[in-house]
């Protein structure tokens, strides 16, 4: 290759750390949800325990069997549940998406989850310890599990600052690496807002340590949300 | 028709628009993960399976599934060996890919992704993703787009040769990914200039471009010859 190409970049956005600092904390927990009547988050929470068995585990016994049993319970929750559709016109008819994130959801078992506090300058904080399943680099957090936690993290907090909208772009600096199996802080706050234009910063501490800072925009969608949201509430057409 | 991205490749094709006459339609398959003979990975498919029927889900009650789940993993615990991160220590061992969050087969929280690459380096992968995956409605989380995005491009950095940790990811997101739909991702190394590696990828539903990454990515020192090309992750 003679003359490499030169890819065109933004510059690094410059993030204000100060209120992103992890040592803050005392704030008002948010986006809990505890009711468990049914036990779904119970049952999601055998769920993750098998994920990180599954995911970092050595097994000389032939796990056959206990796939049939998992194979039986995924059976039977099939047979009483609603399709896909429904459910999503379910989760959004009552707004009822957050025990779905993949990031915060209670009933995902594709999230952690994060646990949010709300402090008091409008900064979104949780800690968390990342297990196996969310390695990437040898006993580091996955690059793309950091991005993942920051989106989130942008999203919710612009929700609670009175203006949310969908993911523009997603900058995310890695400063050094995001360890797994220790606490780390993930934090974030709305910086500006423009219009339908949003932008929100964020950080990822492991003790004083930088890991990660983050820049996402994010623009209010015309009429889409809504639209979905309307199709999805009347439900699919039942044929 | 045209499909115009953000990123400038080498080549002046831009990526996502693989020439169906000049490459094969199939690509190779790259770092096919074989199922664990314990039966972990079978195990993990069908958590995946349940997965996505518990997310956003309700249920009059679930308490007899949460006794039986409970059940399966005191004794998976009992059974099983858990390794110490410290035991990962090499990149690229099979244990290591196949529990990785966005590739790995085992891993009940990845998609998982089943990558071909093209003779060029550009690697691809082919995948629909269900509601546990959603953000907005009916559409895909802007995070795991992301977390697709990065997987992505370590497979391409790999397919090249190179091992690579994130320095900075930059994702554009062009229109929403629909759920449930297939969806297209790409990845092609950019360059390389000493330890530093650049790589992007376009995600694309059909016709549709829904966004576009850029990603430099940095050698670790003292990696070994014997790691380049062994997948690495993220």
């Amino acid at each position: 290759m003679s003359e490499p190409s030169v890819v065109p970049r933004r510059d690094r956005p410059t993030v204000a750390l100060g209120p992103l600092v992890p040592g803050r904390g005392g704030g008002e927990p948010i986006d809990r949800i505890d009711d468990d009547e049914a036990g779904l988050f119970a049952l999601v929470e055998q769920v993750r325990r098998i994920r990180a068995l599954t995911t970092g585990g050595l097994f000389d016994t032939d796990l056959a069997p206990l796939t049939d049993r998992v194979r039986e319970v995924a059976d039977r929750l099939e047979a009483a549940s609603a399709s896909p559709e429904r459910r999503q016109s379910v989760t959004w008819s009552t707004w009822d998406f957050l025990t779905n994130c993949p990031v915060v959801g209670r009933s995902n078992v594709l999230a952690p989850p994060l646990g949010f506090e709300m402090l008091g300058d409008g900064t979104l904080r949780a800690e968390v310890t990342l297990g196996l399943e969310y390695q990437g680099p040898p006993a580091c957090v996955h690059g793309g599990v950091v991005s993942l936690l920051f989106d989130a993290v942008l999203g919710r907090v612009n929700y609670h600052a009175g203006s949310t909208g969908m993911t523009v772009y997603l900058d995310v600096d890695y400063r050094s690496p995001t360890p797994i199996l220790e606490p780390i802080v993930v934090t974030g706050r709305q910086v500006r807002v423009d219009g339908r234009k949003i932008w929100a910063q964020g950080a990822i501490h492991a003790g004083d340590r930088l890991c990660a800072t983050a820049e996402g925009m994010f623009v209010t969608p015309d009429g889409l949300l809504q639209e979905n949201r309307d199709r999805m509430v009347r439900g699919p057409v039942d044929g | 028709m045209a499909v115009t991205t953000d990123s400038t490749a080498p080549d002046d094709r831009p990526l996502g628009t693989t020439d169906p006459a000049s490459a094969p339609t199939e690509g190779t398959p790259f770092l096919p993960q074989v199922d664990d003979a314990s039966g972990a990975t079978a195990l993990a498919r069908e958590l995946r399976r349940l997965r996505g029927l518990v997310a956003g889900s309700v249920y009059e009650d679930v308490h007899d599934a949460v006794a039986t789940v409970r059940a399966l993993v005191d004794h998976l615990e009992a059974v099983g060996t858990k390794v110490r991160p410290a035991d990962y220590a090499t990149w690229g061992v099979p244990e290591h890919i196949a529990s990785n969050p966005a590739i790995g087969s085992r891993n009940p929280v990845s998609p998982p992704l089943e990558p071909v690459v093209f003779p060029d380096g550009t690697v691809r992968a082919e995948l629909r993703l269900g509601i546990e995956y959603q953000g907005p409605p009916g559409c895909v989380h802007g995070g795991i787009v992301a977390l697709i995005f990065d997987e992505m491009l370590g497979l391409a950095n790999a397919a090249a040769g190179s091992v690579g940790m994130t320095a900075d990811l930059r994702v554009v997101y062009k229109s929403p990914t629909p759920l449930y739909s297939p969806l297209r991702f790409e990845a092609r190394q950019d360059r390389v200039d000493g330890r530093k590696i650049w790589a992007g990828a376009t995600l694309h539903a059909g016709d549709t471009l829904c966004a576009t990454a850029e990603a430099l990515f940095i050698e670790p020192r003292g990696i070994r010859d014997a790691d380049r090309g062994r997948p690495i992750e993220g």
